[in-house]
């Protein structure tokens, strides 16, 4: 099968089962055209690291051309006028964009159940959510809709849903991958990263997007991420609350290393996580959302957004008064800071962290979640991203048929170790 | 949805978040920089776009009136 002929039998697999799982907004119409151009160059042996790779963004990333709606109603008719850094790369390197994911409502939720155009189905199990906020791309790779996928994770919105999901999903180091072009969430948190099937092709995927940008100051040069040999291995497993069934799947599949040294590390303040992100994600959400003032991007945020959108600004609109000035941001950022150090010193003793990616099984779509139980759904895969630190979720096993993921945190820019125990770990 | 509930909830979670974080006793770091003037480039050069960007813009924008957007202040608040 050529390239032309894959694209044309993924965009009928799309046509054919999204109106159940619901994971695409958008398909690309100039994607025959592009998968063409593409297969020619394949043909005379000219084309990128990505030729032959189809992708699905989620929709709070510009394509230019293609509907950034961030799921909701506010941007549902926002055309992008450019692309964002990583598909400037992406684009350069003959990738082709199949579409635009589905999503929890501007990356607010973690089940994919926000979005304003229904929520996205876990394709494991149609009656269980996906997982969010990246519902749609973690879907639209489990589906077969796409090869690789874009999301982005601001507390795990990328790693949640790649674990319920079984697929593979990535959280890079904070400042290996350009946020331009990114509608934010939490800018001093948020990356954009690759769910893929499997470690390869993550990892073909984050050396592409990967390296510094004019555009964004946070953006770092790094050297190539390679896989490589990994002799001792020394795993720290932290003592933290999660279903037993789902640890001990993370414990069997540790066994299976033969060369690693695993010891139960502490983390004192990591259960506090969640508690420290919040009041950071709703600050900064409520200061993103000010230009959705209906001027120039269509509607008014607070007048057309769902239920969690409207939660976190007028919470951040509250506790971003003088009045209030010391208490809460300031107080998370302290916060934010010891667990930073408590990682920064945990990896003076072990190589890597190993744990559940989420904490339980994904709950049924529509069933009633209280509003602190949703954000402790993220309590495994925040901490990553308050230490800067990449994290990677890989599939690990079933519990009744539906996928459970395991999470590997390394330090900061160490992604080719990281890979390189995922790669280990991936075939046992 | 009714904002002032969806407000106070907001409120009452972070205020509950919050009270658990006053356990933490950290000192507050600080980077001192030497220098407190940025460097800015200057370019003399206008920023080049394609054509197609300004089109989209407009297009994106809901009201508009010959070449400009229509953005008086107070409009979007009525």
């Amino acid at each position: 099968m050529n390239f032309l002929e894959k694209v044309e039998k993924q965009i009928e697999l799309i046509k054919k089962n999204n109106k159940e799982i619901n994971a695409v907004l958008q398909i690309n119409p100039r994607a025959i055209k592009e998968a063409k151009e593409i297969g020619n160059k394949i043909k005379s042996g000219k084309a990128g690291k990505l030729a032959g790779k189809t992708i699905i963004v989620k929709s709070n990333i510009n394509v230019k051309g293609m509907i950034a709606s961030c799921a909701s109603k506010t941007l549902e008719n926002y055309k992008a006028g450019y692309d964002a850094t990583v598909i400037q790369k992406i684009k350069a390197e003959d990738g082709l964009i199949l579409g635009m994911a589905n999503m929890d409502e501007f990356a607010c939720g973690s089940s994919g159940e926000t979005s304003a155009f229904g929520a996205t189905k876990n394709p494991s199990n149609l009656d269980l959510i996906p997982g969010g906020s990246s519902s749609g791309s973690a879907a639209s790779v489990a589906a077969g809709f796409c090869d690789i996928a874009l999301g982005s994770d601001t507390g795990g919105s990328i790693r949640n849903p790649a674990s319920h999901c079984g697929v593979v999903g990535v959280k890079p180091s904070y400042g290996l991958v350009s946020r331009y072009g990114l509608i934010d969430l939490s800018m001093s948190l948020d990356q954009i990263g690759p769910i893929a099937k499997n470690v390869e092709d993550a990892l073909l995927m984050l050396n592409v997007i990967k390296g510094k940008d004019e555009h964004d100051a946070t953006a770092c040069e790094s050297d190539e991420i390679k896989i490589r040999s990994l002799k001792e291995i020394r795993i720290g497993a932290p003592k933290i609350d999660a279903d037993e069934r789902i640890w001990q799947i993370v414990k069997d599949k540790l066994k299976a290393l033969k060369n690693a040294n695993i010891t139960e590390i502490k983390l004192p303040h990591v259960n506090l996580a969640v508690q420290t992100y919040y009041p950071l994600v709703y600050v900064e959400f409520f200061s993103g959302t000010r230009k959705f003032d209906g001027r120039r991007y269509g509607k008014k945020i607070e007048e057309s957004c769902g239920e969690e959108v409207l939660r976190r600004i007028l919470g951040g609109k509250e506790i971003s008064k003088a009045e209030y000035h010391g208490k809460y941001y300031r107080k998370a950022l302290m916060a934010k800071s010891l667990i930073k150090k408590e990682f920064e010193n945990a990896f003076k003793e072990v190589d890597f962290i190993v744990m559940p990616t989420v904490p339980k099984l994904p709950h049924k779509i529509g069933e009633k979640i209280s509003v602190e139980d949703m954000y402790f759904y993220d309590s495994l895969t925040i901490p990553a991203n308050l230490a800067e630190i990449p994290a990677l979720s890989l599939p690990a096993g079933k519990i009744s048929g539906i996928p459970v993921g395991l999470q590997i945190l390394a330090p900061k820019f160490h992604e080719s170790e990281m890979f390189s125990l995922a790669k280990l770990l991936e075939n046992r | 949805m009714n904002i002032e509930i969806i407000k106070q909830q907001a409120k009452e979670i972070i205020d509950k978040f919050v009270s658990e974080l006053e356990k933490i006793k950290v000192e507050e770091e600080f980077v001192e920089r030497k220098d407190d003037r940025r460097i800015e480039k200057v370019s003399t050069e206008s920023v080049k776009t394609d054509e197609d960007f300004r089109k989209i813009v407009f297009e994106n924008a809901p009201q508009k009136k010959g070449d400009c957007i229509v953005a008086e202040k107070g409009k979007w608040t009525r």
